[in-house]
């Protein structure tokens, strides 16, 4: 339950313990964004508003996948939740989003906006190497047209421990799918060292994701639930 | 900033839970210090909402509300030094010695003296600490099914306690206690203080019991932020955080 050596849900897979949140660290170089050596820290604020994910499609790529894939890493490794990137023949935008119910990793999605509506498979092939190096799990590219799933509200541990939907194993669960939820509402406990600590929505909405198991390790930042305004 | 706790005590005769009584205080804003105090529970509880007896004055039954000025993940460092607290009033106040099991409770004679359930609460100053700590003073009440595990005061030092005594010492050691958390590499020194008065830190064989699964190993000390590491066999370390951890036989043995 709390032996957190089994969690296997973080993407990074080398956090641990208190869970150190490294810092990112930029490294200066001449050429720009995508020169920058990738360091894989990761840092997750408490509560970031998500943008909606998107299937992989292909898109028109002026930048090769080496760099795509970079791109990816340097916004994994600094904690970013969007950005932008323009020349005279591509725009990239890579925004975070929330992470699959399944994996519990986070996903980042990236919009290729082409002057042409032609699509390539660069962008998917690049998304494949970069989920393989772990960087980010999912990266899609699509058009920018394209936005079927609604902005989720991540609520995320605020700290290691171990994850209960409700206060005693008997009770019934603070929150399920479909529960309304407003700022003060109680919907889970993360229990560390017999600390109890109780999990606000600190938000209004639908709880539309839960994404933890009764009794399950949890990291720091790692999303619990995903709630619809 | 150095961090000064005043402890200001609050007397019940009977309280359904003297935690669920400093939540509220909480929740409206008292200063933290503010202490809880009742001659008996009706509905007092442990970790999980297990039950803890609370029969009249049988038990000091002790709450207090904190505001740690910490990282939240050194908030459960908390809980470590509210026992080391209540293990240093034991010996002040009663001449008990006590061992300390991961993570919080209070043994004595290898059977449970005191237990502490910590919980936190969003209040309108912040997020605050209910430290709730629940001490036997005499076994006279206690219930069949936990004579066996369960021990008190009297029963191990031959006489009755005086409950004003502890209580006196209890609120200065965990003023103590907690000022020492927020000094100066202070979490640090409260890992190595647990380490050092517990015997469940090092190299005791226990065993683990988590929601769905069980597991054996030796102890191999406390992470940084409180949490037992248990060497399950070739090398392989298990980081606890929550569950129960109950004792084998001592390696060597």
């Amino acid at each position: 339950m709390s032996a957190n050596d089994q969690n296997q849900s973080q993407p990074h897979g080398g956090e641990r313990g208190t869970g150190a949140a490294a810092a990112p660290q930029a490294e200066a170089s001449g050429a720009g964004a995508s020169e920058r050596a990738p360091r894989h820290g990761r840092r997750r604020r408490g509560r970031t508003e998500q943008k909606p994910q998107q299937a992989p499609r292909r898109a028109e790529s002026a930048l090769n996948m080496d760099e795509l894939r970079e791109l990816t890493e340097l916004f994994t490794a600094h904690g970013l939740t969007d950005f932008e990137f323009e020349n005279a023949d591509i725009r990239v935008r890579l925004s975070r989003n929330p992470a699959p119910a399944a994996s519990g990793a986070q996903a980042v999605s990236a919009q290729a906006l082409t002057p042409h509506d032609a699509v390539q498979s660069a962008a998917s092939a690049a998304a494949t190497s970069a989920g393989a190096e772990g960087a980010a799990r999912a990266v899609g590219a699509t058009t920018a047209a394209e936005s079927t799933e609604e902005e989720l509200h991540i609520i995320t541990s605020p700290i290691v421990g171990t994850f209960y939907r409700s206060p005693a194993p008997t009770a019934d669960a603070f929150v399920k799918v479909g529960s309304r939820v407003e700022h003060d509402t109680v919907v889970c406990i993360i229990e560390a060292m017999k600390l109890m600590n109780e999990v606000l929505a600190e938000t209004t909405g639908t709880v539309a994701k839960v994404y933890v198991e009764n009794g399950q390790p949890v990291e720091y930042g790692q999303p619990l639930f995903g709630v619809k305004k | 900033m150095s961090t000064r706790l005043t402890p200001t005590i609050l007397r019940f005769d009977s309280l359904p839970s003297t935690n669920t009584e400093a939540a509220r205080q909480a929740v409206l804003g008292v200063p933290e210090g503010l202490c809880v105090i009742a001659r008996e529970q009706t509905a007092g509880r442990g970790r999980q909402q297990r039950a803890w007896v609370s029969p009249k004055d049988a038990g000091l039954y002790f709450s207090i509300v904190l505001r740690p000025r910490l990282d939240a993940r050194a908030w459960p460092l908390v809980t470590l030094a509210a026992a080391l607290a209540a293990s240093d009033a034991l010996r002040e106040a009663c001449a008990l010695e006590t061992d300390i099991k991961w993570p919080n409770d209070l043994l004595s004679g290898g059977r449970k003296l005191c237990g502490i359930l910590a919980e936190t609460f969003e209040t309108v100053r912040g997020r605050a600490v209910v430290v709730g700590i629940g001490i036997n003073l005499n076994n006279r009440a206690f219930p069949p099914e936990i004579l066996s595990t369960a021990t008190s005061v009297e029963e191990r030092t031959g006489r009755a306690p005086e409950g004003e005594c502890l209580l006196a010492s209890l609120t200065r050691a965990l003023a103590r206690r907690y000022e020492a958390l927020h000094a100066e590499g202070g979490e640090a020194a409260t890992v190595r203080e647990w380490e050092s008065r517990s015997s469940f830190a090092r190299n005791r064989r226990v065993r683990v019991a988590l929601a769905d699964e069980t597991f054996e190993g030796a102890t191999r000390g406390l992470e940084p932020d409180g949490a037992l590491r248990v060497e399950t066999g070739a090398g392989r370390i298990r980081v606890v955080r929550a569950g129960d951890v109950m004792a084998l036989r001592r390696v060597g043995e």
